[in-house]
């Protein structure tokens, strides 16, 4: 990447701010779910309702995992950038 | 005290599907969301293009790129998990909701066929029940301490508040009231097989409604219960309201004094005006009619079906209102006043857009599909079980059970009580039930709605 590119630059700022805007949405489903406790029914379908709440908060967790490493690396990258313009 | 609701879509579905209903809900808003995630990804994905990375001395650009398809893939399996779980939990709202209304039809059976049995039984138990209950009977009648009894008896009923607040003994109380058809036909000899195609669990030609038929029949015979004409006379001058802001709103607003009625009536440019009537619970239990027609005798009549005075008031006051056929109207009622609604609405001879009705002994009110109705029962309170059974699967039921523990020490049905109601009504506000949320759209007047209101009074005449 040529770093005295100005419009490279900013879409890399963009790529940071987007995947930190896509990140707290993410957090915010996450969050969101559904109670996975079976106090309300119980049985085998409670049991795999819970199961089914806490794999699918596993995999939220495991994309909110990854989109931060994609910013934390965008971030580096860019502040490399950064640096070369100075 | 608890304030978790049960909403049901009718019957007796004792299932929660409330809580299931909810969480489809937000899993709806779950699987939106990951879809719009999905789509932002895809469009920072392409802010760095290919030739970019390659270009890019350091390997970060190539991380976050792989980091970025790691997420994408985590994403999708997340949106796929989603749809797969909205499936399962529709599938298991349904499947529960038939197996408790299967169970709930087996309980019936097995209970009409047991107070069937009992009636038959009975004339054979006479000989030796006869003499006990005259005994008994003589006893209270010729004691000079009745006063004395009868106060024993309700510092009794008020030590002995649990048994009567008691989930169990609503749920027996109902059985038996949804059972006493049975009991009538087996005690007068009638064959099982006709009282199967004709009753509750057949054809329904006969159930409750004759129960109560019956026992006015033999109360008016004895100069109790009687039902006469009545007339109603608007209380004060009518006044400026602000349209209900929601369900504690409007239970807070059903009268509870003396004036049992209230109307409100509600202007909205360029739309037909809209009504809301609230209608108060019984005021007078005594057996003999007196001056109120909210009284014990109504509430017979009411189960009988045979038009109360009560009822007769209300559509009174509602013609006095100005209340035409084709103006939509909102009844809401306490107790009684529910059981009143529930009969107007049943009738036809409203444009009636929601039924409101709290506590209110209308289970078995034939209420027509198209008429939404919301009707709340509190798990401890008997007074809806007096209405026997839930027929169909139209109402939408909300249940709570008002006391975890000891309930209060009062005399009768703590929790009947009206404010118990309200606050009930006020949980109800916050549920996100798409049942509940539905409805509460299609009465709302709007902001818009410049309203008046106006209290009636009834009188037995």
């Amino acid at each position: 990447m040529n770093p005295v590119d100005p419009a490279q630059r900013m879409r890399l700022a963009d790529q940071v701010a987007a995947l930190d805007r896509l990140i707290a949405r993410v957090e915010a489903v996450r969050l969101s779910l559904p109670a996975g406790d079976s106090s309300r029914w119980s049985g085998p379908a409670g049991f795999a309702f819970e199961s089914a709440i806490r794999a699918l908060g596993s995999e939220l967790g495991r994309a909110v995992e990854r989109l931060t490493e994609a910013s934390a690396q965008s971030r580096r990258a860019l502040a490399g950038v950064t640096a070369g313009v100075r | 005290m608890s304030d978790d609701l049960v909403i049901s879509g009718g019957g007796t579905v004792r299932v929660e599907t409330s809580a299931l209903g909810e969480a489809a809900l937000r899993l709806r808003t779950v699987s939106s969301e990951l879809h719009a995630g999905l789509r932002d990804l895809a469009c920072v994905d392409r802010l760095i293009g290919p030739a970019l990375l390659t270009a890019d001395g350091s390997t970060g650009l190539l991380a976050a790129e792989l980091a970025m398809d790691d997420a994408e893939r985590s994403l999708r399996a997340a949106s796929d998990r989603t749809g797969a779980l909205l499936g399962a939990l529709s599938a298991a709202e349904r499947t529960y909701s038939l197996a408790e209304r299967a169970a709930h039809g087996l309980w019936q059976e097995v209970s009409a066929f047991l107070a069937y049995g009992v009636g038959r039984a009975l004339p054979l138990m006479l000989p030796f029940l006869a003499p006990i209950a005259v005994g008994v009977g003589a006893g209270i009648l010729l004691t000079p301490a009745r006063e004395a009894l009868a106060a024993a008896f309700s510092r009794w009923a008020m030590v002995n508040s649990t048994v009567v607040s008691d989930p169990a003994f609503v749920i027996a109380l109902r059985t038996v009231v949804g059972a006493v058809d049975d009991f009538g036909a087996g005690l007068i000899g009638a064959p099982p097989e006709l009282q199967r195609l004709a009753g509750d669990e057949g054809l329904g030609l006969v159930g409750l409604a004759t129960a109560a038929r019956v026992v006015l029949g033999i109360a008016n015979r004895a100069g109790a219960l009687e039902e006469t004409r009545v007339s109603v006379e608007p209380v004060g001058a009518e006044r400026p309201t602000e349209p209900p802001s929601g369900w504690r709103d409007r239970a807070a607003r059903i009268p509870q004094g003396e004036v049992p009625i209230r109307i409100e009536r509600y202007t909205v440019p360029g739309e037909p005006d809209r009504f809301e009537v609230y209608i108060a619970g019984t005021q007078d239990f005594s057996p003999v009619a007196g001056d109120d027609p909210f009284d014990m005798t109504s509430n017979l009549s009411g189960v009988a079906g045979l038009g109360s005075g009560s009822e007769r008031a209300v559509r009174q006051a509602m013609e006095q209102a100005g209340i035409g056929p084709g103006d939509p109207v909102v009844l809401s009622g306490h107790s009684q006043g529910g059981l009143v609604a529930a009969s107007i609405a049943a009738s036809g001879d409203y444009s009636v857009s929601a039924l409101f009705t709290l506590g209110a002994p209308a289970a078995e009110v034939p209420v027509p599909a198209e008429v939404q109705w919301i009707a709340v029962e509190h798990d401890d309170d008997l007074v809806p079980a007096l209405g026997g059974n839930w027929r169909g699967d139209d109402a939408v039921i909300v249940r709570r059970r008002v006391f975890d523990g000891e309930p209060d020490r009062e005399p009768f049905a703590p929790a009947h009580r009206r404010d118990r109601y309200v606050e009930t009504a006020r949980l109800l506000d916050g549920s996100a039930d798409p049942r509940i949320t539905a409805i509460a759209e299609t009465v709302d007047p709007g902001s818009g709605a410049r309203g008046t209101s106006r209290l009636y009074d009834a009188r037995r005449l």
